[in-house]
């Protein structure tokens, strides 16, 4: 189920809160997490109910990992977390890499094996993250014991399921807990309607009209010229921050509205002067965990300052890999985090530059580097940078937009990058009239939209 | 059930005094219960708004009795054919023309003068097989019962919707969308006459007919014909075999429905014919082999119709007509409707009853 459809406005979401808060003020806390976790369920069975299957195995193994790691020490612990952290692999593995290393290993071999052709379940790769991290933390003895019900809350709490933010116990479990969250509160759900209604306008009214540019560019990339080539580059990587943290803002008003509070994911990172403060803005709570559990058990910045380089550019492999089975995300991962080494070098050696350049700078190099993470191979990525770096001529010419009807949102798409994001305007948010009327013409600018256009899946779904 | 603890996203509470002023002052804060209530209400007012202004003006003649009315096709030619074949058709016309751009400039009303013949032309520009289908499915539920199909190869070269599915979904659409705002941008550019090159006054008319021949000026007719054979060369037409299987459905469709239906195959000039030869014929095989009577169908690439595809001036490229071309084939296409195509076309249908 789609946040922008209409299901989901119309019945989920009403039936899940109505219900929800029904419970609460009845004093049935529990059962209305319980209530909450099924709906979520739910919501997750929607697309395909064969996943649930998927989704409850992993939430329930893990939650026995979870209790066994809360009894046990030493040894015997580092084992249960070797084990669980082996079940998530394997897990994760079988379903979005299976295929690629049969495809390589057939490559590399000379072989034929049949690939699977196994469709990866949505928030695969969120939600086996999220519970690594619970292991990790079990075994460390950073997680109280916690009940069934609230673990699988945590874990497939609907509005950050399929694409995140990427939550950390210890910002959730306390706030399911928290018996003053359990009432309706008319100013998280001004606050929440807010940020999703700019959520879903970023969405359907911005990411999907540059989309329709990007896959029109990607679609006959063989055909584009160096300004399309271009255009197509910038397009995407304009689509893909408005649709993600379009996702991001909408998943954090929903949650809301359950008086949860999600992290950030995403602040102006198109504002950002360099590479590092990038990923410092970008999909944070993922940045985070990269951080907290791959770039800090290896080492982090107490080492030596080549293997920090070697840990930041390690760590940035493992992200690229992370969002998908291809060498298209492998090459993404590499050329980030070798960027972040050139960067560290850069400022070590104490060069500066202008801030508006360095924005600029920043800004290409990630719309650059954005092609391997768009295109559907490595093939297609260097036919797109060598058209764009004039290395390459088109084989015949499309049209990349047929109509200028759209130019008024291209123009507020770019402005939007440099304006104030979701964050700032939600901390400037107070209930008056001015702020009611912008809102009432936002829902009613997004009920047009959505009246308008095809529903098309947020891009983090692939991941 | 409100509760009383707040988290550090809640706004300070209004007092006595804001309440009083909010009209006067829109920055006064305001209880967050307060500003749902006045967010919720005007965003319904707003939109309901929106919702009647477009049922009065009801451009697609969707909401009310659409007899009589004469509703021209302003922007997006696919969607505004789709959603007017619910209505406005079928309760203005007996008899439709369908097909791609290559029919959608024939204009048969003028040659039904007198008759009990009503001619709407329902064709695409651009369309596919899959999106002439529905089309005329709601064309035939809502009492077409004379239907004019014409067939080319590039109406099943691709399936699927190629813009937008042409579905149920639409008909909402024109309550409030994105295309709504677009249609009336264009609608006033048409009528105050801006930008006539690409929006000229009455492209389509309430008839459905298409004049887009201004925007295929330029060339000769022969060059543009070389152009695409040097082009496309002998290549095959690569019908899509989903297409091609709709297409067999909907001639089903017309046979299950038991109207009266003339297939054609679309006039190509000799030149870009020949040049084709052994394509369009396996093409017009296939088509052939699909339609369940053959009496139905009339071929004007053949040989008797030659006066009319040796002479370029009754195209303005390798396959679309002119306008002189297109009063030709209206001619042709209606004399036969009229007088005969075989057995069937004797007898004119109106809303089911046989005129004959």
């Amino acid at each position: 189920m789609l946040f922008n459809s209409w299901e989901f406005l119309l019945v989920f979401l009403p039936v899940t809160f109505t219900v929800y808060f029904l419970l609460t003020h009845n004093d049935y806390d529990y059962q209305a997490k319980a209530w909450l976790f099924l709906s979520s369920l739910f919501f997750y069975g929607w697309w395909n109910p064969g996943y649930l299957l998927i989704i409850i195995t992993s939430i329930v193994v893990n939650y026995v990992f979870v209790r066994l790691l809360l009894r046990s020490k030493g040894a015997k612990g580092k084992t249960i977390l070797a084990l669980g952290i082996l079940f998530n692999v394997l897990l994760l593995g079988y379903y979005k890499y299976a295929d690629f290393f049969i495809d390589n290993f057939n490559f590399v071999f000379g072989l034929g094996y049949n690939l699977l052709n196994i469709i990866l379940p949505l928030g695969i790769s969120f939600f086996t993250f999220q519970q690594i991290a619970y292991l990790v933390d079990a075994y460390k003895g950073k997680t109280e014991t916690c009940d069934f019900i609230y673990y699988g809350t945590f874990v497939a709490f609907f509005p950050q399921l399929i694409a995140g933010p990427i939550v950390h116990h210890a910002e959730i479990m306390p706030q399911l807990k928290d018996p003053s969250r359990r009432y309706i509160n008319a100013a998280n759900i001004a606050t929440g309607l807010l940020v999703f209604n700019m959520g879903l306008a970023k969405k359907i009214i911005i990411a999907d009209t540059f989309g329709k540019i990007a896959n029109q560019g990607y679609a006959n990339f063989e055909l584009l010229s160096l300004e399309q080539s271009w255009i197509t580059a910038f397009a995407y990587s304009i689509q893909l921050y408005f649709d993600f943290s379009g996702y991001s803002d909408m998943a954090i008003g929903l949650a809301l509205f359950f008086n949860i509070d999600l992290p950030v994911n995403f602040n102006s990172p198109h504002r950002s002067e360099n590479i590092q403060q990038f990923y410092r803005r970008w999909h944070m709570t993922l940045s985070s965990f990269m951080k907290n559990y791959i770039y800090i058990p290896l080492g982090g910045n107490k080492m030596k300052e080549w293997r920090i380089n070697l840990n930041l550019f390690i760590t940035f492999l493992i992200g690229g890999f992370w969002h998908g089975a291809n060498w298209t995300f492998v090459v993404w991962g590499a050329l980030n985090g070798l960027a972040l080494v050139a960067h560290r070098l850069y400022k070590k050696a104490g060069f500066t530059m202008n801030q508006y350049m360095a924005i600029a700078v920043t800004f290409v190099f990630v719309l650059i580097v954005r092609v391997f993470f768009r295109a559907d191979g490595i093939g297609t990525a260097n036919t797109v940078l060598l058209t764009m770096f004039g290395l390459r001529e088109p084989e015949g010419s499309i049209t990349l937009f047929s109509s200028y009807f759209d130019a008024p949102i291209w123009l507020a798409g770019v402005l939007l990058l440099f304006m104030p994001n979701t964050n700032e305007i939600r901390e400037r948010f107070v209930p008056n009239p001015r702020f009611a009327l912008m809102l009432s013409l936002l829902m009613v600018l997004n009920l047009v939209f959505m009246n308008s256009v095809e529903q098309t899946d947020f891009l983090y779904f692939d991941f | 059930m409100f509760s009383s603890t707040r988290d550090v996203s809640s706004p300070p509470m209004p007092t006595a005094k804001t309440k009083r002023m909010f009209f006067a002052d829109t920055t006064r804060t305001m209880s967050p219960a307060a500003f749902l209530k006045l967010t919720v209400g005007v965003a319904i007012g707003l939109a309901s708004l929106i919702v009647v202004v477009n049922i009065t003006l009801d451009i697609y003649g969707l909401f009310r009795s659409a007899e009589g009315r004469d509703l021209p096709v302003y922007h997006n030619e696919r969607v505004a054919k789709y959603l007017m074949s619910y209505r406005y058709i079928p309760e203005n016309f007996n008899t439709i023309v369908i097909g791609t751009s290559l029919s959608a400039n024939l204009n048969l009303s003028s040659y039904f003068d007198g008759t009990d013949f009503r001619v709407y032309n329902a064709s695409v520009m651009g369309a596919n097989v899959s999106e002439l289908t529905p089309i005329l499915k709601n064309c035939l539920d809502g009492g077409v019962r004379n239907v004019i199909l014409c067939v080319s190869p590039y109406m099943i070269k691709n399936s699927g919707g190629k813009e937008v599915e042409l579905n149920e979904k639409l008909y909402y659409s024109a309550l409030g969308s994105k295309n709504l705002i677009e249609t009336y941008v264009v609608a006033g550019l048409r009528y105050f006459n801006v930008l006539p090159s690409k929006y000229p006054k009455g492209q389509i008319d309430g008839n459905g007919v298409n004049r887009f021949e201004s925007f295929y000026s330029g060339g000769s007719v022969e060059e543009k014909i070389q152009l695409v054979l040097r082009k496309e060369g002998n290549e095959n037409f690569a019908l899509d075999e989903k297409a091609v299987n709709e297409l067999k459905n909907l001639f089903l469709m017309l046979e299950e429905k038991n109207v009266q239906y003339l297939v054609y195959f679309h006039p190509v000039p000799v030149e870009f014919y020949q040049g084709k030869r052994e394509q369009y014929e396996s093409f017009e095989r296939k088509v052939k082999a699909l339609l369940p009577d053959e009496s139905r169908l009339i071929n004007l690439n053949d040989s008797q119709y030659s006066f009319f595809t040796d002479n370029h001036t009754n195209y303005i490229d390798h396959g679309h007509l002119s306008p002189q071309g297109a009063r030709t084939i209206s001619k042709i296409l209606s004399d036969r409707l009229q007088h005969g195509a075989g057995q069937y076309a004797s007898r004119v249908v109106d809303n089911g009853s046989s005129t004959d």
